[in-house]
């Protein structure tokens, strides 16, 4: 509790990073650590399930579920999360414009065909011009409402010709299995859900990533953990990075790990795994990823897209330059990751 | 204690209010601008105002700010009425049958305290994303409150009241319509102001099913991105739209019960 | 019956009805109202026949009704038929007989298959979501510890309520000047929905309890402080008079006038706050919560698991009339004197 307080009074005062890192001693492990997390089908849940995380940061986890990455940034910039886990980087976009106390130390996937839209067979939909006059549901503020509006903008749709829906994924599927949305843009379970329930894929994920709609999710930690922990996140990190490596390997077993801890069955785990590209850390510290120290990667200019998108949406009132975005990427902890 | 009440200070009560407004003003702008406070913790009155008059002129999220303010109000409106008229009726008839009081308190009890979003995913399995589960959310927020008021106002008509109507061998609707309604009107018209406050707190609560247009979506969203100017923008025209409301009930209660508390 | 009407109207009128009271208890009341035609022809007769009004009614009504009443006390005279006897049913029987038949048509719309199961889940699954979730937890979590957790934050944030807002309004309804400059944020707060909020005292307060309990404070609050303010104002200024006219202080005057006078709509308040209260705690736990009823009821809404739904609606409304019961309980305790001004 008074670790709380004292770094939010530093984020108070505006200047947290600099006044922490003066003043506190680097410290090898943390009395606990606060994750926020999204309960999903994903290797993340492997080392959740089998305490690798815990063992990496050397220290007691308090899992804290989050609704969205929009929460996970109000619990850091309070004070009461230290690491984000996996979450979107709409919100991380938007964050770093506002200036919040958190780096991004890493990336879980490139979420590419792992969040796209279904629609409702019955409503017969064959290209986008047939949304016109349509009911679309997605959760407002995450990578699936970025991407949807993404992909109204570059058909020349507005909201005023599609009835755009603020809904959290279960309202989603309540609302779809009484037949009161023509299509959603969500991602699974909700979305192989409502698939199976009379959907069919739309895809539209391959042409938005290459208009620069790319999403992800990523791991963010709250700047003065970084600086007084650094060998916990790493710990962090290379647990997941073994919870990888499972999947990659073994992949009924960990299948298996995912589903019992999102409460699904090991197909479904499976067949959800498979859409996400997880990326291994070794090739994030590319160009094509968040770079190294000089040479720095393409995802800050995907992130500094975002946020001017969200400024146009008027979600966030302004967005910084480019080098704003690659300064909050940091990856020192991953190349320690792997190294 | 007392002597501040019998020797009138100087000040009149608005100027007494003024101050204190512009007391909280100062100290507001103190602590904005120093930089003691950064502004996605607590926006300055310029950023404050900035906002609301951004959100005036632009609107937010392709809605002028009087759609969503409308939207909510119809809402609210639509939910109070049906829940305060059904629930004023069956207070009415519990407070005058025993029996009916006994068979429907338990389920009025129940739902009084319980929290809307409790059921809220209830509310879109059975009656959709439309305006028909928002309204009746605020419905149901609104219809116990109103009904306990009726019940205990008829059942606080002086007993010699109804005696006397009686013995003047009024029939029981004569007794209803003059007798019981009049005494239990104050009580009535308390209800439902407190059930407008119900109401009027449940609709945020109402406008997280689905949508984006309502006053109560728009604070959420905004907070989402926290966006400190708009949700406290949105804070000041929800809570001085409560106020204006209140104030409405208030006129009314006056107009209707000029014989209250005689 | 040669009563000086229009003179006697105002100032018998209490005296009659008291008198009136006094002489013919409920039950003469009811065998009186078979001959009501004929009082009222009394009446009506005594009065004269211009209309007028209803208080000159009253009082021959009265003196008529009090010389039966009397009459009836000695020996019931011929031509009054008693009240017909009815077979008593107490009236908790309707109560338990209600709740009983709708748990049965919940049972019977549920097993006749009418309503799909996703939509409505019958008793049996609610009992057996029950009887697992006390055997194994809910994710990780007891349905007791969840309740307690809930509990605590509601009497955290109800308790500070009471203790700071009961004090303020009391001294908000003595004192002109702390009135004026407080009021106005009372009431600009009281109709403000909790959620709007929410997301604030998150990022001054973070995820925890304190935040939780925060928004349970200053849902309370503005209630407490309104009620208790209002019902300062409310008593009599002739008690105080008179009170200070036999020479009490005004510290006297304060603890055995106002006091006293202003706490039945204090308690009241107290109820009305915590129930708002109660309604909110939900809304406390929607965002980053890890434990307590409401994150159980949002976590299994976003699960779709009805059953756990409807067994988290039956404990959070069995809790907050448990509460509620218990706030009617001390309220008849401290304010014994309640409705007998």
């Amino acid at each position: 509790m008074n670790n709380v307080k004292l770094t939010r009074r530093g984020a108070l005062l505006g200047a947290g990073a600099g006044v922490l890192a003066a003043r506190t001693v680097r410290a090898a492990a943390p009395p606990g650590v606060n994750i926020g997390f999204f309960t999903e089908t994903k290797p993340t849940m492997v080392a959740k399930n089998l305490g690798w995380f815990e063992e990496g940061a050397g220290a007691k986890l308090s899992w804290t579920e989050m609704g969205s990455g929009a929460d996970i940034n109000t619990a850091i910039t309070a004070g009461s999360c230290d690491i984000g886990l996996a979450t979107g980087s709409v919100a991380t976009a938007a964050g770093i414009s506002q200036g919040l106390p958190f780096q991004l130390v890493g990336i879980v996937d490139n979420i590419g065909p792992g969040e796209d839209m279904t629609v409702r067979t019955a409503a017969n939909i064959k290209s986008p011009a047939d949304f016109k006059g349509k009911k679309v549901a997605t959760p407002f503020g995450s990578t699936s409402h970025f991407r949807l509006l993404g992909f109204l903008k570059t058909n020349g749709l507005t909201q005023r010709d599609v009835t755009v829906l603020d809904m959290k994924a279960a309202a989603i599927q309540a609302a779809w299995s009484r037949g009161e949305i023509d299509a959603a843009y969500v991602w699974p379970p909700a979305r192989s859900k409502i698939a199976e329930n009379g959907g069919t894929p739309f895809k539209t994920w391959d042409t938005l990533e290459k208009a620069g709609y790319v999403i992800a999710d990523l791991i963010v930690v709250r700047t003065a953990f970084a600086q007084q922990y650094p060998d916990a996140v790493v710990g962090f990190l290379k647990a997941y990075d073994r919870a990888l490596a499972m999947w990659q390997d073994k992949p009924e077993e960990a299948a298996l790990i995912v589903a019992k801890e999102a409460g699904v069955t090991p197909a479904v785990a499976t067949a959800d795994m498979k859409e996400y590209d997880f990326v291994p850390f070794s090739q994030q510290a590319g160009p094509q990823w968040l770079g190294a120290p000089g040479t720095p990667g393409k995802f800050a200019s995907v992130l500094k897209n975002t946020a001017d998108f969200l400024v146009e949406q008027r979600s966030i009132r302004n967005a910084p330059g480019l080098d704003a975005f690659q300064k909050a990427i940091n990856t020192e902890f991953i190349r320690k990751a792997v190294g | 204690m007392f002597r501040v009440r019998l020797t009138p200070r100087a000040l009149p009560s608005w100027a007494i209010g003024g101050l204190s407004a512009a007391l909280l003003l100062a100290l507001w702008i103190g602590v904005t601008s120093g930089g003691l406070v950064q502004d996605l913790f607590l926006p300055g009155p310029l950023d404050l105002w900035d906002g609301l008059t951004e959100l005036v002129q632009e609107g937010y999220k392709g809605r002028t700010i009087l759609e969503h303010m409308g939207m909510s109000l119809l809402r609210v409106g639509a939910g109070f009425l049906t829940g305060a008229a059904v629930g004023t009726l069956l207070g009415l008839g519990m407070g005058y049958a025993p029996r009916l009081d006994a068979a429907a308190s338990p389920f009025i009890e129940f739902l009084r305290p319980l929290p809307q979003l409790a059921y809220l995913v209830l509310l879109i399995v059975w009656l959709g994303i439309g305006e028909s589960s928002k309204i009746t959310m605020l419905f149901l927020a609104a219809l116990p409150v109103a009904a306990v008021a009726a019940r205990d106002g008829v059942r606080n008509v002086p007993p010699d009241r109804l005696q006397v109507a009686r013995a003047l061998g009024a029939s029981d609707w004569q007794v209803l319509r003059h007798v019981v309604l009049p005494s239990a009107l104050p009580e009535v018209l308390i209800g439902a102001r407190l059930a407008a406050g119900i109401v009027y707190g449940t609709l945020i609560a109402a406008e997280i099913i689905a949508g984006s247009n309502g006053i109560g979506w728009m604070i959420m969203d905004a907070g989402r991105f926290l966006r400190s100017d708009y949700v406290f923008a949105g804070i000041a025209m929800i809570g001085l739209a409560g106020i204006a409301i209140d104030r409405i009930l208030v006129w009314v209660e006056r107009r209707v019960v000029h014989w209250a508390g005689r | 019956m040669e009563l000086p009407v229009r003179e006697a109207r105002l100032s018998t009128l209490p005296w009659a009805v008291s008198t009136m009271c006094r002489n013919a208890p409920r039950r003469v009341w009811g065998r009186l109202r078979g001959n009501s035609a004929a009082l009222r022809a009394r009446a009506a007769d005594a009065a004269g026949s211009d209309g007028t009004g209803i208080a000159e009614q009253l009082v021959m009504v009265t003196s008529a009704v009090s010389r039966q009443a009397d009459g009836i006390a000695v020996a019931a005279p011929p031509g009054l038929t008693p009240a017909r006897r009815q077979v008593r049913v107490p009236a908790a029987a309707f109560g338990v007989a209600s709740v009983a038949g709708m748990v049965l048509a919940w049972w019977a719309i549920s097993a006749s298959g009418a309503v799909p199961r996703d939509l409505l889940p019958s008793p049996a699954d609610v009992w057996a979501a029950g009887a697992e979730i006390l055997r194994d937890g809910y994710r990780g979590t007891t349905l007791w510890g969840n309740a307690l957790s809930t509990l605590g934050r509601l009497g955290a944030g109800f308790g500070l309520a009471v203790l700071a807002g009961v004090p303020l309004g009391l001294w908000m309804g003595v004192n002109r000047v702390t009135a004026a400059a407080l009021d106005w944020i009372v009431q600009f707060m009281r109709p403000l929905p909790p959620l709007s909020y929410m997301i604030l005292l998150i990022l001054w307060l973070g995820t925890g309890n304190g935040s939780k309990a925060a928004l349970l404070f200053l849902t309370a609050f503005p209630i407490i402080v309104a009620a208790s303010a209002a019902g300062v104002r409310g008593v009599k200024q002739q008690r105080i008079q008179a009170a200070r006219a036999l020479g009490a202080g005004p510290a006297q005057v304060f603890r055995h006038v106002v006091l006293p006078s202003a706490a039945p709509m204090v308690l009241t308040g107290l109820q009305v706050a915590l129930a708002a209260a109660f309604s909110t705690v939900v809304s406390a736990e929607l965002l980053a919560a890890t434990d307590g009823l409401g994150w159980m009821v949002i976590s299994a809404s976003h699960f779709l698991r009805n059953d756990v739904i409807v067994l988290c609606i039956l404990v959070l409304g069995g809790l907050g009339v448990t509460l509620a019961w218990l706030m009617r309980v001390l309220d008849r305790r401290l304010v014994h004197w309640r409705g007998r001004d």
